[in-house]
């Protein structure tokens, strides 16, 4: 009896932490959700900062995720198990506060501490602002690292 | 990389509002027993939570201070954004497009291999105009690197390697490692109080506070005090890894070091043997971390002919 009461124990609990294993949040402005865990493979979806993803399944850096109607793989370095929120309930303060369990969007540091920082401090974000909007060409990216048949992209672990 | 030819000084106005700021959150803490009666005093105060809805922030909060994994990859861009100016203030950049463009995709090749292959908006690698021998990075994946570090690089193995060493500091977070706990907490804490509602002037002040003081302990960091040698281990250890994963030779990184070595003056000065270590002991240490790897079979031409193409005036 008292073994029986453990099993099921044992079940409450292994099922409590698949469940809360089974959705992640993308942490990053915004991501790809690939067909296959590479970097090099077709992109199925982008997904934003915040969305909630279902998971399938891991694979060495790589997490496969249904994202509206589309199943495919999306690099573990931009999701995170916190639950992220834009508009936050009492609940989520005190959660975020205590545990950690959930993290604000645009909350703490932000655009808006940015530029009071940068107004205080006579900074100057120009050059910053330049260098960010470099280096997004995706297919050169690719083709710089297909010309020297080294072995980029294939997997982040 | 911290080997440099000559260390540029932070600005006296950094850290004298740094000094203010410091002496700002002695006098909060002088007045309050925890962080989190700060946050909870301010959040009662302006109404935006209740009495009991404190008492138990208060209660939760001050058992888990806050530190470095807990900044979000928003919080780290924005920070890494603030090092970034700051570094820009203490360095032209050098804006060869060629240059910077094959910089970049070297670089953001590497990150791919990485354990930490996206950050919230992505690596991005730029040049500075020096001649000093250095490489800085921010958490947000602000790559910088000199023409002089780049000068003495003889293949793209070799930039990788130097590439592959600032991203492992990314990686292993050793900026973020620099903020002091407190201004984390205080950070966070506060955002959490005011998460229900638009922040008020006080909020963003008090934030503001906390920005700037862990922005001036991550350029002390950068420009002063230098990474302990814990983390340079780790950042070429990284380096090492990503090198190899990539398909290149990690003994482009001993290559480099050594090159480093002939031409720094490590007897320049007591701070510099403390904070950095040597390129000598690196490169023992690497040698060691590469143990007997043996150089993959692949064809060269293809990086010899870039390499050259995009640095060759450098």
């Amino acid at each position: 009896m008292k073994a029986r009461f453990l099993g099921l124990l044992l079940l409450a609990l292994t099922a409590g932490i698949t469940y809360a294993q089974s959705e992640m949040s993308v942490t990053v402005k915004e991501t790809q959700v690939r067909e296959r865990p590479s970097f090099l493979a077709k992109v199925l979806a982008t997904v934003q900062y915040g969305d909630r993803l279902t998971v399938l399944g891991k694979q060495s850096g790589w997490v496969q995720v249904q994202a509206g109607g589309q199943q495919g793989w999306v690099s573990a370095s931009a999701l995170t198990e916190k639950k992220i929120v834009f508009q936050a309930g009492s609940t989520d303060v005190s959660k975020t506060a205590s545990s950690g369990e959930v993290a604000l969007a645009g909350r703490g540091f932000n655009k808006e501490v940015e530029s009071k920082y940068a107004t205080e401090k006579n900074l100057d974000y120009s050059g910053v602002d330049r260098i960010e909007r470099y280096g997004k060409d995706t297919n050169a990216l690719i083709a710089f690292m297909q010309a020297a048949k080294l072995h980029f992209g294939e997997g982040g672990n | 990389m911290s080997t440099r030819t000559r260390r540029p000084h932070l600005p006296r106005v950094i850290s004298l509002a740094a000094g203010i700021a410091m002496l700002a959150i002695s006098a909060l803490l002088l007045s309050c027993s925890t962080l989190a009666d700060i946050g909870t005093a301010v959040g009662v105060q302006q109404g935006t939570i209740s009495e009991s809805q404190a008492a138990s922030i208060k209660q939760t909060a001050s058992a888990v201070e806050k530190s470095f994994q807990d900044i979000t990859p928003e919080q780290e861009y924005y920070l890494g954004r603030a090092v970034g100016a700051v570094i820009l203030s203490q360095y032209k950049t050098y804006d060869n497009q060629k240059a910077n463009d094959y910089v970049n995709y070297l670089g953001q090749s590497l990150a791919l291999v990485s354990d930490r292959p996206i950050l919230y908006l992505g690596y991005r690698f730029q040049i500075l105009n020096s001649d000093d021998l250095n490489a800085l990075s921010t958490p947000s994946g602000l790559i910088f690197i000199t023409r002089g570090l780049l000068r003495l690089a003889t293949s793209e193995a070799e930039v990788a390697a130097i590439l592959a060493h600032e991203i492992g500091h990314i990686e292993k977070k050793h900026a973020l490692k620099a903020i002091k706990n407190s201004r984390i907490t205080a950070a966070l804490t506060s955002a959490a109080l005011t998460g229900a509602q638009m922040a008020t002037n006080q909020d963003v002040a008090q934030l503001t506070e906390a920005f700037g003081g862990s922005v001036n302990d991550m350029t002390q960091q950068l420009f002063n005090s230098g990474y302990s040698r814990t983390a340079e281990t780790e950042a070429d250890e990284s380096g090492v890894t990503i090198l190899e994963r990539a398909g290149y030779d990690p003994r482009a990184l001993v290559n480099i070091l050594q090159a480093m070595r002939a031409r720094s003056k490590p007897s320049s000065g007591v701070d510099f043997t403390r904070t950095h270590p040597l390129p000598a002991d690196r490169i023992t240490d690497v040698q060691k971390t590469i143990g007997n790897y043996k150089a993959p079979g692949y064809d060269t031409a293809v990086t010899k002919q870039r390499f050259e193409q995009a640095l060759s005036g450098i």
